[in-house]
């Protein structure tokens, strides 16, 4: 744990502050994110592929269609795995040096490139770097997580507020005097019907429903 | 003194403030020995509820000994009892403490006109929680001021520790009240969304009330692992499908009692309804994220009951009233009536039937809490329930 401290402004006094940065992304939220991320992987992929040639246009590279065409199947590659895989880790990973190559492409094809075609993608690639970077340190802050929350949820395995056992504890408060005001008032407490089976309290129900396999009851 | 002090959100700090004085004939201070953080204080941590202002003293589960009484308290209270402080402040005197309806005290909200412009009647005052509950300073501290002392403060024995005794200032009888305003059957199933330490203590309370089947829902694997420690079934809503599973455990009729212990800052996974809440809250158009709620009254058994100890604190949207109606369910909620169940817990606690120090996770010294803010609200380090020594 990493709390600042410090004096107060009168010096008498220990002040003392989180230091614990906020998640960038919410718990449990980081496996969609990626998963996001691969779809957007395959979209661009596609794309990369269908329409290299305006692209390397765009972008000053013409004569690089090929490797457009390449960094097009890289991608559908990529997104593939993120989808595909059980770890996303490494596949978000691969995204992080795929975007740096492509920053690196970029800014050879820079002095070819028109003004406007150049800066909107250097933006968008930045903009895409960015969540990568977001989602890959999320991945990692997850499964540290859940490393802890499985070694937590062994250890809490056996913590139990019954020094008797749940079984014997089970219903040992039956005793207790419910409030009237909290009670179901006796007129609208479930009745069982004469004639229409009994299953105590009032949760029965008929007996051709109870007998219905298909309508097979919990509480009956 | 040392105590936590609301700035702003997500800023609690462990300063030097003034020790408290009596300020009333009733009143008495109290040198605190433990002290907690309550997972409702996490919504002022968020700043999700209003009405706090910076300076504020946080904390409403406490306890410790008394160090002085005033002299209209002093039937009730001496130099050196060990008590166990509630966290609804109560007069013993008005109509609604009459009936034993201890946290709507229509006389300890010192700032009772600021509530009544927010909620229209006035509810109890509460230690740390607002100015809109009178604006008391919390008990996240070395000493407590407590109003209407010679009635607010459950006396302990000096047998049991203060991790077993703490939690009758809150989360224990918050879980119990949960609990038996579901007036429980023996034939019931109980759902209880949350496995935080009140949804724990709603577990515990459903199995001693002798429920036949307590269904426990939550996302964290740890929290997830002591509800079924404690005898219930469990649904990890990132895994599986929480109609799914609680429609195969009841065949299909819906749990007949229903408990939200999560209150107005429920996470769930991408549903429709969730993902709107978020914006809303965002956007400052609602305050509560409902989805429990809404997930509670689609899925119990029509005629069951719905019982609400989670916090909420304004406006809910899109809630299903067609449903509630049409289902004929029954709504109980409200703050806990501390002071109603607590001599029937003590005695249970004092015969051995359970022990509530089970969901206690953490131990610090008091100038650590701001960083236990953060751990308890991010569930980090397995983090369930947190215990402060001033």
């Amino acid at each position: 744990m990493s709390a600042t401290a410090t004096r107060d402004r009168k010096g008498n006094g220990m002040r003392s502050r989180s230091a614990h940065p906020r998640r960038l992304v919410a718990r449990g939220s980081a496996g969609r994110m990626a998963g996001g991320l691969g779809w957007f992987s395959i979209g661009l992929g596609v794309a990369e592929i269908a329409a290299a040639r305006p692209i390397a246009r765009a972008l000053g590279l013409r004569g690089a269609e090929a490797l457009i065409r390449a960094y097009g199947v890289r991608e559908i590659v990529t997104g593939l795995g993120i989808l595909g895989a059980t770890d996303r880790r490494p596949w978000i990973r691969g995204r992080v040096a795929g975007d740096a190559l492509d920053l690196v492409t970029l800014l050879a094809g820079a002095p070819r490139a028109s003004v406007a075609g150049f800066v909107t993608a250097l933006g968008s690639v930045a903009t895409v770097t960015l969540f990568d970077l977001v989602c890959a340190e999320a991945l990692r802050t997850e499964e540290s997580d859940r490393a802890g929350s499985r070694r937590a949820a062994r250890a809490n395995a056996s913590r139990t507020a019954f020094p008797r056992g749940v079984e014997a504890s089970r219903g040992i408060a039956r005793d207790v005097t419910v409030p009237q005001d909290v009670r179901i008032p006796d007129p609208l407490r479930p009745q069982a019907q004469p004639g229409l089976g009994d299953a105590g309290q009032g949760h029965g129900e008929p007996r051709e429903a109870a007998n219905d396999p298909l309508r097979s009851s919990h509480s009956a | 003194m040392r105590a936590l002090v609301w700035h702003g959100k997500e800023d609690i700090r462990c300063e030097s403030v003034p020790d408290p004085r009596i300020e009333h004939p009733r009143d008495a201070i109290i040198k605190v020995s433990s002290c907690a953080i309550c997972g409702s204080d996490l919504h002022l941590y968020d700043n999700v509820i209003p009405a706090m202002r910076p300076g504020d003293i946080m904390g409403h589960e406490c306890m410790g000994e008394v160090v002085e009484v005033g002299p209209e308290a002093k039937g009730s209270l001496k130099v050196g009892d060990r008590v166990v402080i509630p966290f609804t402040i109560t007069c013993g005197e008005c109509w609604q403490c009459r009936r034993g309806n201890w946290s709507l005290c229509e006389r300890s909200n010192r700032n009772g006109a600021m509530q009544e412009k927010v909620f229209g009647r006035v509810g109890a005052g509460l230690f740390g929680y607002t100015q809109l509950t009178g604006g008391y300073p919390g008990g996240q501290a070395e000493y407590l001021r407590v109003p209407f002392a010679d009635q607010t403060h459950i006396k302990v024995p000096s047998t049991l520790s203060d991790e077993q005794l703490l939690f009758l200032s809150d989360i224990l009888p918050t879980g119990w009240q949960g609990a038996v305003q579901c007036d429980i059957q023996p034939e019931d199933t109980v759902a209880i969304w949350g496995a935080g330490p009140v949804g724990l203590m709603c577990v515990i309370s459903a199995v001693m009330l002798g429920a036949k089947q307590v269904i426990s829902i939550d996302r964290v694997p740890e929290r997830l692992a002591l509800a079924q420690a404690n005898g219930a079934i469990t649904i990890n809503f990132d895994e599986e499908s929480v109609t799914e599973r609680i429609d195969a455990l009841t065949g299909r009729k819906g749990p007949e009692k229903c408990i939200d212990a999560v209150g107005m800052e429920a996470h769930a996974t991408a549903t429709l309804d969730s993902v709107y809440d978020r914006v809303k809250q965002a956007v400052m158009l609602t305050s509560d994220r409902i989805h429990v709620l809404r997930e509670m009254i689609y899925l119990a058994r029509p005629g069951g009951i719905l019982s609400i100890p989670g916090v909420y604190g304004g406006l809910a949207d899109k809630f299903p009233m067609g449903l509630v109606m049409n289902k004929g369910l029954t709504i109980r909620t409200g703050q806990t009536h501390v002071r109603r169940w607590t001599d029937d817990l003590l005695r249970r606690i004092e015969e051995g039937q359970f022990d509530p120090s089970f969901v206690i996770t953490h131990t610090v010294p008091l100038e650590q809490g701001p960083e236990m803010y953060a751990t308890f609200r991010d569930k980090r380090d397995g983090c369930v329930k947190v215990v402060l020594k001033p």
